[in-house]
C-alpha cells in the first residue's frame, strides 16, 4: 500500500486513527499499530511479509541472546551473537536485492553463464533492514537497551509510516516512546498538517514532475529528443525525486507525530545547499547519518586511512540506492566533489559571492541525478548526446518550445517551493508571537483549516485523476 | 541522566514539528526583518542609530561574531561543542583531523553554520522583547490552542471518515462513457490471488474507479492541470501541446468486440441509444478479470498531440528505419502472392500533414517523407497509391475530423479517386453520389486523449459519407472458414455509439465480406487498419466481392484464403502511424508467415 492512494487515505487511515484512539494503555495502542502496520505491508507484499517478520524475529532473538551474555565474562560469545544478527539481517537484503547484480558481474568477469535468480524485491527491505541493523549495533555498543517484547520490536521494524520509504528511524531515537508516549493536541494537529502537506507535495507536484519525466526521459523517443526537451526532463526529475522523497518523509513524520512519535527530519531543503558537503547534510539525512555512524566512524573515520573510509562509505551509499553500477558511480561522483571541496573548494566558495556556489552546485546536482536516473549507462550516453545536441541534434524544436511554455510556471513554482520560503512565510505570519500565542489565535485556526482542506481536496482530485484511463476502442 | 545527543545537530527550522533548540533570538529577528513596524527597543539595549549608514557602522563596530570571521566562530564553536559526536560530525564532513587541520575543519563547519551564526548575532541589531504573558492568560491560551488543534485534527479525520463511509453507500458504475471502458468491479476473494498480490491491486483499482464524487474530482483535476500548464498566448490560433496517456492499443475495455458489434447492430433499429451506465448489475469478478478491464494496457505509447485552434492532431514522427521495415513487410507479401494477384499499397497521411504548422510538416515530423520512403522501398510490381497529393488539393474541405484522429468520408473519397487513378479505373464524380450526414455531433478519440480539452468543444465533428452507386450486403466472420455469418451494418444510418467513425463498417472485425450488386466478377482483399473502414465502401462500385481483413484479429494463413477465394487484387491500406504499431505488424507477420530471423524483433512485435 502507498500513502498516495485513495484506498489508504479513505479506508485504511481513518480506521487506523479511530482504532488507535480507543485503547488507553500504550501496550494496546501498540498492538493496534502493529496490526495495522502488518496489514499495510501485507497489502503490497502478501507473501514476503513472512520475510520481514522473520528477519525481525531473528534479530530480536540474537539481541536477546547477546544481552544474556555477560559483557565482561563472555565478550567473545556476545560478539558472536552480534555478528550473527548482522548477518541474518543483511543476508536477505543481499540476496533479494543484489544477487542478480553480483551474479551478472561474475558472469561478465569470469565468462560464466550462471543463471540469474531473478528475485523480486520485497518492498521496503532496504529500509527495515537498516532499522534493525541500527538496533543491533546500538545495543552492542550500549547506546540503547534491549527490547524484551517481540511485539514492540516488530512494531519498531514494521511501523507503517516509515516502513516503505520513510526516514530510517534508529531504535535509540524512539526507544523511550515505544514504552510510553502521549499525543498532545499540538502533536495531532501539527502531525495532521504535516501529513497533508506531504500528501499535496506528492500528488500535486511530484506526480506532475514525474509526468514530465515520462514525456521526455522515459519515453521511447529518448534518442530523438531535442536538447530542450532533454533539459526539461532532467530538471523535472530533479524536482520529482526531491518532492517525492521529501513528501514521503513529511507524511511519515506527520503520521508518526499523530501517534506520538518524534521522527528526525530527513530533508532540510537540500536544494539550497552551496556545496556537495552541505547537500549531503540536507539530503536523506537519516541515510547519511546512518552511514556515517555505522560505517565511516567504525572504519576509523578521519583518524586513519581516511580516503579509503570515504571511498567505502560513498560506495555503499550509492550502492544502497540500487543494485546497478550507475548508483555506485553516483555515490562515487559525490565523493569526488566532497574530496575536492575538502581540499580547497569550500574555502574558495565561502569567499566568493553566493551565486557562484549555485553556479557550481546546479550542474553538479542535476548531472548527479542524470547519473542516478539512467540505470543503463548507454541510455545516459544517449541522453547526454541529445542534451548537448551532438550528432546533429537540435536544441530547439516546436515540441520543446511548447513543452517549455506550458510548464515554465509550474517548474518555477517547483523551484520556489524547494527553497525554504514556506517556513519563512509562516514565521512572518507568526510574527513576534510565541508558538503558543500564535496557536491560540483564531487566524491560526482559519489559516490552518483552509490550507488543509484545500490541499486535501486537490490531492484527492489528483489521485482520482490518476485513475482516469481513456481507452480507444479501435485505435488504428 | 544526560539527554541523548540527537544526530541532527543542524536542525531545520522549517517544519511545524517544534524544534526546541531554536534560539529565541532567531524567531524574533526573522519577525523583525519581515515586519514593517519597528517595535520599541528593549531598555537594556543602548539607543542605536536609525539610519542605514549609521547602523552599518554600528554593526561593524560591534564586537559581533560575523560571517566574515568564521575561523573565530568555528574555534569557539568547536570548543563549546565538546561532545565527541559533535566533533565526529565535523570530522566526517570535513574529513580532517582536529589536531592536524583544525582550521579547515572549523571553516567547513562554520561555512554551514554561518547563516545560523548571523542570525544568532544580536549585537548591533535591534532586539524585540518577547511578550511575556501572565499565567492566567497563558493558561487560557493553552486551552484555546488545544481546542483549535483538536479542531484541526478532527477536521482531517472527519473528512477522511465521511468520504470513507460514503464509499460503500455510493452506487457502483459498470462503464465509464468518457473513458470508453468498463470500470473495475469488486474483486472476489480468492486465496491464490490474495497471495499473488492481484487481489490487493484489483481492490485498489476498484476503490479508485468507484470512488464517490469521481466525476467531480476528475473535473477539479482537469482544472488543476489547466492551471499548471497555463501560459498566456497572444496569437489568434493558439497552439497547445498535450501528451496523451499511454494507449491500450485496441484491446481491453470491452471484452469481445464482435459481440459488442452484434449487440449494437441489434440496437441500430431502436431510437437513439446510449450505453446505460448502470444497465448491468455490477458483479464481483475475479481479480485478474477486474484488472483486465481497466488496466490491460499494452505498453505502447501514443505520440504527443498538438491542438491548433480547435483542431487536435497527433504529432507524427518520421523514422527511416520503421518505414523501411514496413516496406519490407509489404514486399514479403508481394513475393508470396499468386502470380496473377496484384498488390496495391496505400499509405494515408494524418491530419498534421495538412493542418499542422510548418515545423510539424517537415523533417522528422514529415508525413510526406515517410510515405515517400515507404514507396521507394517497395517493389516495383506493387501499385502505389498517391493519396497524399489528392488530399492536398482539398485541404479546405472537411477531409479530417478535428477531434478524432481519423479522416472523414470525404477524405476517404479523395483517396478513392487516387486509387482509381493508380489502377486506371473510373471513379464516379462526387456530385453523382448521394451524401448522408450522421445525426448530431460527436467529440472523437482525441477529445478523450487530451483529457477532454475544452479547446476542442467548438470543433465538434459530424460523421458523413457518400453512398456508392451500387447496393451491397455485408457479413462478417470470426475466421477464414466463414461459418456463421453475422450480418453487419455497412454504413449505419444512425450511429449506434457516440463515435461517428463507427459509421463505417461498424468497427474492426477479423474477416468481413461485402457483396456488391456490381456483378463484374472482380474481387479484392483489403488488409487494413481503421483508416480503411471509411475507404472500403467506395470499392463497392469497382468490385463484386470485397474481403475485409484486420490482421489483429484474423489468425488464419492469408495466402491459403486468397487462393481459395481466387482473389484478384490485394490491397494494404494503412495510415502513417501503423508503421510503428507492433500490434498490427505482429498480426500481419503471423498471417503472412513473415520470416522471423530476429528473435528479439519477434519478441517486441509479437
Amino acid at each position: 500500500m502507498v500513502f498516495s492512494s485513495l484506498f489508504f487515505l479513505y479506508a485504511f487511515l481513518p480506521l487506523c486513527l479511530i482504532a488507535y484512539s480507543i485503547p488507553r494503555q500504550i501496550k494496546h495502542k501498540n498492538w493496534v499499530l502493529l496490526a495495522f502496520s502488518l496489514f499495510f505491508y501485507a497489502w503490497g507484499e502478501p507473501f514476503w511479509i513472512i520475510q520481514m517478520v522473520l528477519s525481525g524475529t531473528l534479530v530480536y532473538a540474537c539481541a536477546r541472546l547477546m544481552e544474556s551474555c555477560d559483557k565482561r565474562k563472555e565478550p567473545g560469545l556476545r560478539k558472536t551473537f552480534f555478528v550473527l544478527s548482522l548477518v541474518l539481517a543483511l543476508l536477505p537484503l543481499l540476496v533479494f536485492k543484489y544477487s542478480d547484480f553480483f551474479i551478472n558481474n561474475l558472469n561478465v568477469i569470469l565468462g560464466t553463464e550462471i543463471p540469474l535468480p531473478g528475485f523480486s524485491l520485497p518492498i521496503g527491505i532496504s529500509f527495515y533492514t537498516f532499522q534493525i541493523l541500527s538496533y543491533s549495533i546500538d545495543l552492542y555498543r550500549g547506546k540503547c537497551k534491549l527490547q524484551k517484547r517481540w511485539d514492540y520490536f516488530l512494531l519498531y521494524q514494521s511501523f507503517f509510516p516509515q516502513l516503505i520509504a520513510g526516514p530510517i528511524v534508529r531504535y535509540s531515537d524512539i526507544e523511550a516512546r515505544l514504552e510510553d508516549r502521549k499525543s498532545t493536541p499540538q502533536d495531532i494537529s501539527q502531525g495532521a498538517q504535516r501529513f497533508v502537506l506531504g500528501l499535496a507535495k506528492k500528488c500535486l507536484i511530484a506526480n506532475y514532475a514525474g509526468s514530465l519525466v515520462e514525456q521526455t526521459l522515459a519515453s521511447d523517443r529518448l534518442a530523438q529528443l531535442s536538447g530542450l526537451e532533454a533539459l526539461i526532463g532532467i530538471i523535472a526529475f530533479t524536482f520529482q525525486i526531491y518532492y517525492d522523497f521529501s513528501a514521503y518523509s513529511d507524511m511519515a513524520i506527520g503520521l508518526g507525530r499523530i501517534f506520538g512519535f518524534q521522527f528526525l527530519e530527513n530533508f532540510d531543503y537540500p536544494y539550497k545547499s552551496r556545496s556537495a558537503t552541505e547537500f549531503w547534510r540536507r539530503w536523506h539525512i537519516s541515510l547519511g547519518s546512518f552511514f556515517r555512524d555505522y560505517v565511516y566512524i567504525p572504519l576509523g573515520g578521519n583518524r586513519r586511512r581516511q580516503y579509503f573510509n570515504l571511498l567505502v562509505t560513498w560506495f555503499l551509499t550509492g550502492f544502497w540506492h540500487g543494485a546497478s553500477w550507475n548508483f555506485i558511480l553516483w555515490g562515487l561522483y559525490y565523493l569526488i566533489f566532497i574530496v575536492i571541496e575538502k581540499a580547497f573548494l569550500l574555502d574558495r566558495l565561502e569567499r566568493l559571492p553566493k551565486f557562484v556556489s549555485y553556479i557550481y552546485m546546479v550542474p553538479v546536482v542535476v548531472f548527479g541525478w542524470a547519473l542516478f536516473y539512467f540505470t543503463d549507462l548507454s541510455d545516459l550516453g544517449i541522453f547526454l548526446s541529445r542534451l548537448f545536441c551532438a550528432n546533429g541534434g537540435t536544441f530547439l524544436t516546436l515540441e520543446g518550445k511548447l513543452l517549455l511554455r506550458q510548464n515554465i510556471f509550474a517548474l518555477i513554482f517547483c523551484l520556489v517551493f524547494s527553497l525554504p520560503l514556506w517556513p519563512r512565510l509562516q514565521k512572518a505570519i507568526q510574527g513576534q508571537r510565541s508558538k503558543l500565542a500564535w496557536q491560540s489565535q483564531k487566524s491560526y485556526l482559519v489559516l490552518s483549516l483552509t490550507q488543509m482542506v484545500i490541499l486535501l481536496v486537490l490531492s484527492t482530485a489528483s489521485l482520482a485523476g490518476d485513475s482516469y484511463n481513456p481507452f480507444l476502442y479501435f485505435r488504428f | 541522566m544526560q539527554e541523548p545527543i540527537p544526530r541532527n545537530t543542524h536542525k531545520p527550522t522549517s517544519n511545524p514539528a517544534p524544534v526546541k533548540r531554536k534560539a529565541q533570538g532567531e524567531g524574533r529577528l526573522q519577525a523583525q526583518s519581515h515586519s514593517s513596524v519597528r517595535p520599541p527597543m528593549a531598555a537594556s539595549q543602548q539607543s542605536l542609530p536609525n539610519n542605514r549608514l549609521d547602523k552599518h557602522a554600528a554593526y561593524k563596530a560591534a564586537d559581533c561574531r560575523m560571517i566574515k570571521r568564521p575561523q573565530r566562530l568555528a574555534n569557539e564553536h568547536s570548543r563549546a561543542n565538546g561532545s565527541r559526536q559533535g566533533m565526529a560530525e565535523h570530522r566526517l564532513t570535513s574529513g580532517s583531523q582536529p589536531g592536524v587541520n583544525a582550521h579547515a575543519a572549523a571553516r567547513n563547519h562554520a561555512y554551514a553554520q554561518s547563516k545560523a551564526a548571523s542570525r544568532r548575532c544580536t549585537k548591533g541589531r535591534q532586539v524585540v522583547p518577547q511578550i511575556k504573558e501572565a499565567p492566567e492568560v497563558r493558561q487560557a491560551m493553552v486551552h484555546t490552542a488545544n481546542r483549535y488543534n483538536k479542531i484541526i485534527f478532527t477536521t482531517l479525520l472527519g473528512f477522511l471518515v465521511i468520504l470513507g463511509m460514503l464509499f460503500p453507500l455510493w452506487p457502483k458504475q459498470t462503464m465509464s462513457k468518457d473513458e470508453n471502458r468498463a470500470l473495475a468491479q469488486k474483486p472476489a476473494w480468492n486465496w491464490s490471488e490474495v497471495f499473488s498480490g492481484e487481489y490487493s491491486s484489483a481492490m485498489d483499482s476498484y476503490y479508485a474507479d468507484q470512488f464517490p464524487f469521481r466525476q467531480q474530482l476528475l473535473s477539479i483535476n482537469r482544472g488543476i492541470s489547466a492551471a499548471r500548464n497555463y501560459f498566456p498566448q497572444k496569437s489568434d490560433e493558439q497552439i497547445h501541446l498535450i501528451t496523451a496517456k499511454k494507449d491500450s492499443g485496441g484491446k481491453g475495455g470491452v471484452e469481445n468486440p464482435e459481440e459488442d458489434l452484434f449487440s449494437q447492430a441489434e440496437e441500430t433499429t431502436a431510437a437513439e441509444t446510449e450505453v446505460q451506465e448502470t444497465e448491468l448489475q455490477p458483479k464481483e469478478v475475479k481479480a485478474t478479470e477486474a484488472k483486465l478491464h481497466t488496466q490491460d494496457q499494452l505498453d505502447y505509447e501514443t505520440s504527443n498531440i498538438v491542438i491548433i485552434g480547435n483542431r487536435a492532431m497527433e504529432i507524427h514522427y518520421y523514422s527511416p528505419d520503421y518505414t523501411a521495415e514496413y516496406a519490407k513487410h509489404i514486399n514479403h507479401l508481394a513475393s508470396i502472392l499468386p502470380e496473377k494477384t496484384r498488390l496495391i499499397s496505400m499509405v494515408v497521411p494524418t491530419a498534421v500533414a495538412f493542418y499542422g504548422t510548418e515545423d510539424l510538416r517537415t523533417g522528422t515530423y514529415s508525413n510526406f517523407e515517410a510515405i515517400q520512403n515507404i514507396y521507394n522501398h517497395e517493389d516495383s510490381s506493387i501499385f502505389k497509391v498517391d493519396a497524399y497529393s489528392e488530399l492536398a488539393k482539398h485541404v479546405e474541405e472537411y477531409i479530417y475530423f478535428r477531434t478524432d484522429h481519423h479522416w472523414t468520408g470525404l477524405g476517404a473519397y479523395y483517396a478513392y479517386v487516387a486509387f482509381c487513378d493508380a489502377m486506371e479505373l473510373e471513379a464516379a464524380p462526387l456530385e453523382q453520389l448521394e451524401r448522408y450526414d450522421a445525426e448530431g455531433y460527436f467529440l472523437g478519440t482525441l477529445y478523450g486523449y487530451t483529457d477532454k480539452s475544452p479547446l476542442l468543444l467548438s470543433g465538434e465533428d459530424q460523421g458523413m459519407f457518400y453512398l456508392p452507386q451500387h447496393d451491397a450486403s455485408y457479413n462478417y466472420y470470426s475466421d477464414a472458414k466463414m461459418d456463421d455469418p453475422i450480418p453487419g451494418a455497412l454504413l449505419a444510418y444512425s450511429a449506434p455509439t457516440d463515435n461517428h467513425y463507427m459509421l463505417y463498417l461498424g468497427g474492426d472485425v477479423a474477416l468481413g465480406h461485402i457483396e456488391s450488386e456490381n456483378k463484374n466478377g472482380k474481387s479484392i482483399l483489403v488488409l487494413k487498419d481503421s483508416f480503411g473502414n471509411a475507404f472500403i465502401p467506395y470499392l463497392i462500385d469497382q468490385y463484386q466481392d470485397i474481403y475485409v481483413v484486420d490482421p489483429r484479429r484474423f489468425t488464419d494463413p492469408l495466402i491459403d484464403f486468397i487462393k481459395a477465394q481466387e482473389i484478384d487484387d490485394v490491397m494494404v491500406i494503412n495510415y502513417t502511424f501503423a508503421v510503428s504499431n507492433p500490434d498490427w505488424l505482429g498480426g500481419f507477420e503471423l498471417i503472412t508467415n513473415y520470416p522471423q530471423d530476429e528473435p528479439e524483433a519477434e519478441a517486441s512485435e509479437g
